[in-house]
């Protein structure tokens, strides 16, 4: 293991002082899974809506940000990773993936901000052709169309960090370099039901950054050591900055590829991710309470009581449409 | 096939390698054991004997450089890593037997040997049938995994049965296991996927390269039906130009005597696509692997397929 690339102090410094950025710019305090405190200051959600994906998409994610006070100040000059989901391209059923209209409205968005470089990554978890992958995405054109470079996660050159929460017995995690060259790592999911998770969101995304050349395709290893808890050893290490959740068109039923489109119509933002995945499933009409990797996530100081969310934008209720789970007993846990 | 993008592809894959052993998944990245397998395979089959010696001479030296390389991780158990640094998971010793078994049999039998024996011994997780309809596969069959102590999958499963097959153990229980499981495994429509045929009562959807390296390691299997996976090879080849699918997608067809008449176009067209992607060698291997007059041969595959039902 190289010493030199685990931690090293330099992006540590880079990502404490983002943080403290973010939590001076967004009255949400810092260290996300360290420590906990009912007097904690409210994270803020951003709700937005979005009817479809040909409407300026950047401006409304732009809108959004700004409701977050995530502005230049934090993002100039810094290298933004974009981290879509793309589980498992289909061209019959595009509403499995993160659309690529939102991602190319995130990478318009972040350079409008002076950030130095957009990057977008992803390792998908089951299908290994990742040029097949870019192909029946629609990824391959946006990519090109806006110079953007694409990293394949799944195959990139790899560091060992130790594991920072310990659910799992997975002591340390194998990571791909690309995250180290990050400043602000920012996940993209889609707003989907999940047959296992309850919901798979911004956290869940995170699945999809461990290499599968460790991890293999499904990345099993992370299902044999428990899909709530490998969500927040994952999160809690990989210490993302923000997350945007593509709820345009979201996915119920047999998430997490095999549902139904389902017309949700919102965009949703925040920089605590606990805190986005909870509104994002009170958005579908659900009860984050109820899932498991959200209760992990609660114990381990992550925010998801609704009185400790500061709604912004949109009010849920306003936006709220209920997503059909998927007609199994096993569901009967998350509704 | 002999067309000019053949040429400049084996070109460009040389001189990716560098001054190094072998080759990387990214460029300029660490050399790994699968993506040096991949490009000495397709070094071998898309060589036609013809042009300069020293580019023959060049392109031997570098699989030479390579299987050795290799030989140089195996572990004392046989596995092979991913790399000098990284040594587990092991599912890379399969691609290992694989390059030694058409570099030089005699000169690699050793550590071809030891390496068969680690692939024979191990085994991927089983566990007892669900009568709760969340599986829809056996998952009492016990094929390859891709991480030690997990459940076992299509790719990991296909390798380890081709890589047993260039060992001798064609025959072997473990072989008709692995044959069992990725009938098994099957999508009942055609086709496989990363090994998940049936989730909560649906059926999954196929993709190329898993069908093709499945295909593969069923080659003259007795009595396996698999026309419904050539017809969807048939179908999905002409509308991808992704190398990784068209390659195992292809073998598959010609393995199995349904050649793709539109395969040499499809091929220069994914060759034209790939200018300046990140992985360059591992797409060129693909291709050039694709391409090549002898892949199957260097695979075990030489023979046409029987047990065809339809």
């Amino acid at each position: 293991m190289n010493e030199a690339g685990r931690n090293s102090p330099s992006r540590i410094d880079r990502r404490l002082f983002l943080k403290g950025a973010l939590a001076s710019g967004v009255g949400m305090a810092a260290g996300l899974y360290w420590h906990w405190s009912s007097s904690w200051p409210q994270s803020p959600v951003a709700i937005v809506k979005a009817t479809n994906y040909d409407q300026s998409l950047a401006n409304i994610i732009g809108d959004g940000l700004s409701e977050l006070g995530i502005g230049r100040e934090l993002v100039r000059n810094k290298c933004v990773l974009l981290k879509p989901n793309l589980v498992e391209p289909s061209i019959a059923a595009p509403h499995i993936n993160t659309h690529p209209q939102m991602v190319l409205a995130a990478i318009e968005v972040f350079r409008r901000l002076d950030a130095r470089e957009v990057i977008v990554a992803e390792g998908q978890g089951h299908c290994r052709d990742t040029h097949l992958v870019l192909e029946q995405s629609g990824f391959r054109d946006i990519m090109r169309e806006s110079n953007t470079e694409f990293i394949d996660l799944n195959h990139d050159e790899l560091f060992e960090a130790d594991n920072r929460l310990n659910t799992t017995k997975m002591k340390s995690l194998m990571l791909p370099e690309t995250l180290k060259r990050a400043d602000l790592i920012v996940s993209m999911p889609k707003l989907k039901t999940h047959h296992w998770a309850g919901a798979t969101l911004s956290m869940k995304n995170f699945f999809r950054v461990m290499p599968g050349i460790c991890y293999g395709w499904p990345k099993n290893v992370l299902h044999h050591n428990g899909i709530p808890q490998s969500i927040v050893d994952i999160t809690a290490t990989v210490q993302p900055h923000l997350a945007i959740v593509d709820g345009v068109i979201g996915m119920e039923g047999d998430g997490p590829i095999m549902g139904d489109p389902c017309d949700s119509n919102v965009i949703i933002m925040g920089a605590h991710l606990p805190a986005v995945d909870a509104t994002a499933i009170r958005v579908m009409g659900l009860d984050p309470h109820k899932m498991p990797f959200m209760q992990l996530a609660a114990i381990h100081s992550g925010v998801i009581r609704n009185r400790q969310i500061q709604q912004r934008g949109e009010l849920i209720a306003e936006v709220q449409r209920t997503f059909r789970l998927l007609d199994h007993p096993l569901m009967s846990r998350f509704g | 096939m002999t067309r000019p993008w053949i040429d400049l592809a084996r070109d460009q894959l040389l001189r990716l390698r560098g001054d190094g052993p072998g080759w990387a998944y990214r460029r300029n990245g660490q050399t790994s054991v699968e993506p040096t397998v991949l490009a000495c395979l397709a070094l071998m089959a898309s060589s036609s004997g013809k042009g300069p010696d020293s580019s023959r001479d060049e392109c031997d030296l570098a699989v030479e450089d390579g299987a050795r390389w290799i030989a140089g991780l195996q572990q004392a158990d046989g596995a092979v890593g991913l790399s000098e640094t990284i040594q587990e998971p092991h599912w890379p010793t399969s691609y290992a037997v694989l390059l030694w078994s058409a570099v030089e049999k005699e000169k690699w039998a050793e550590r071809m040997q030891r390496a068969g024996d680690f692939i024979l011994l191990r085994r991927g997780l089983t566990s007892p049938l669900r009568e709760d309809g969340v599986a829809g596969h056996n998952t009492t069959i016990p094929g390859w995994p891709w991480v030690e102590e997990t459940h076992s999958w299509v790719e990991p499963t296909a390798m380890a049965v081709l890589a047993l097959q260039k060992c001798g153990y064609r025959e072997h229980g473990r072989v008709a296991q692995g044959r069992d499981l990725l009938i098994d495994r099957m999508i009942s429509t055609g086709g496989w996927n990363y090994g998940n045929s049936v989730m909560f009562g649906a059926t999954l959807r196929p993709r190329p390269a898993p069908t093709g390296l499945a295909m593969l390691a069923l080659l003259n299997a007795q009595g396996a039906r698999l026309d419904s996976s050539l017809n969807y090879l048939e179908r999905e080849l002409p509308t991808i130009r992704s190398p990784q699918s068209l390659c195992w997608g292809l073998l598959a067809m010609q393995a199995w005597n349904r050649p793709l008449s539109g395969a040499a176009d499809w091929l220069e067209e994914a060759y034209d696509q790939i200018e300046g992607c990140s992985d360059p060698s591992v797409q060129l291997s693909f291709l050039l692997l694709a391409s090549g007059d002898r892949t199957l041969t260097h695979l075990g595959l030489a023979s046409p397929a029987v047990g065809v039902a339809g």
